[in-house]
């Protein structure tokens, strides 16, 4: 049986070879030449690092827990801020030896001074931002009435994630726009407008009441 | 057990990825033949061939930095061209899913005036089918488990198609041979 096998192995050997037309190589070389720049972002692409999964998992990771020490964080800072302006004024008031009156004056002063500054970083924001963004629209018409909600802690914690959630979505609809057909990154995009909404949500329920 | 990479073909390799043009064409060079050859023996067409080849060299081009070197260079340009050439034949391409434990595979004695020009003219006569699984195992040596898994069958089928592809190749010879 062997002796069998090796005829057909010796003749498998023997079989004809055949050489490459020479105007292949020319073709390959044209489609080369046109696809090159889409070859070449391709494998810059392979190696590219996505950041996507990075700050995706910070978002997710927030929590409500968490979203709320975020705020509270703040709102520790701004209490310390305006604890420290009332005592430095209280201070001053019995240093100076001045007359009575001057305590709520100055009291007023300083609580004027820290609501007005934040304020004014918010209006540069809402200002910056999309118009055809509903939730800033209502802040930027609302909070110049309503200022007292709009400078707590609790809604400068909210706004700030809002505006991070938004940076986000622009992110990642620009990373998208480069690559696409990324299904990976739809999701992505799909759970941050949510969260974006959610938020979007809170801060008018907080202007509101 | 990986391969162990040839020193001058990782640097031909790295230098295609940096895409220079010259060292594509030294690359194509060194393995046009031989793709050329099997792609004419799989499609039993000098013209497909040669366009199977220009598609298959700008998958490799295109697919080079997924060259891990677990293989030759030359293995891993192989696959390309077989699929490739099985793509162009995939509606040609139609195997009954028969178990080879099911029936009898009989050993198939060769005629010993057997030549390389006899079964070259045998070969061309078979269907797609066949000529396929007869090239991809016993011509480029591939396993029952790689071509089961190229061509999509089982390798039970797989088994049973090389023994009906050795069977009519057989009876081509005869008629290729003495008339």
């Amino acid at each position: 049986m062997k002796q069998q096998d090796q005829h057909i192995h010796i003749a498998i050997k023997e079989l004809q070879t055949y050489k490459a037309p020479s105007e292949v190589w020319d073709k390959i070389a044209t489609e080369l030449d046109a696809e090159q720049p889409l070859i070449k972002a391709i494998d810059e692409y392979k190696e590219q690092k996505l950041v996507a999964p990075d700050f995706f998992d910070k978002i997710i990771d927030q929590e409500a827990p968490k979203a709320k020490v975020r705020s509270l964080s703040i709102a520790w800072v701004g209490s310390i801020a305006a604890g420290l302006a009332l005592l430095l004024g209280v201070y001053f008031m019995f240093d100076s030896s001045t007359e009575g009156s001057g305590q709520e004056t100055i009291t007023v002063e300083t609580y004027t001074e820290t609501t007005q500054y934040l304020p004014e970083m918010m209006t540069a924001v809402v200002e910056q931002m999309s118009t055809e963004d509903e939730v800033m629209g209502f802040i930027k018409s609302h909070c110049q009435q309503v200022a007292l909600t709009c400078n707590t802690p609790q809604f400068q914690g909210l706004f700030d994630l809002y505006i991070e959630l938004d940076e986000s979505k622009t992110e990642l609809l620009d990373v998208m726009e480069t690559n696409q057909g990324q299904q990976e990154l739809a999701g992505y995009l799909i759970r941050v407008e949510k969260e974006k909404d959610e938020v979007g949500k809170q801060l008018i329920q907080m202007i509101i009441g | 057990m990986s391969y162990k990479q040839d020193p001058a073909e990782l640097e031909l390799v790295n230098n295609c990825l940096q895409y220079d043009r010259q060292s594509q064409k030294k690359l194509y060079d060194k393995y046009k033949d031989a793709m050329y050859t099997i792609l004419c023996r799989m499609l039993n067409n000098e013209e497909d061939a040669a366009d199977a080849l220009q598609e298959a060299f700008i998958q490799v081009f295109k697919g080079l930095s997924g060259y891990k070197g677990i293989s030759s260079l030359g293995a891993w340009i192989k696959t390309i061209v077989i699929r490739t050439a099985l793509a162009r034949r995939k509606n040609q391409l139609q195997f009954d899913e028969i178990d080879e434990r099911s029936q009898k595979i009989e050993p198939i004695h060769w005629d010993s005036n057997l030549t390389g020009d006899y079964l070259d003219k045998a070969i061309r006569g078979l269907s797609n089918g066949y000529r396929s699984i007869f090239l991809m195992i016993e011509v480029e040596g591939y396993t029952h488990k790689e071509t089961a898994e190229m061509l999509g069958i089982s390798e039970g089928t797989s088994k049973s198609q090389l023994f009906h592809a050795k069977k009519a190749l057989q009876k081509q010879l005869k008629e290729v041979m003495y008339g």
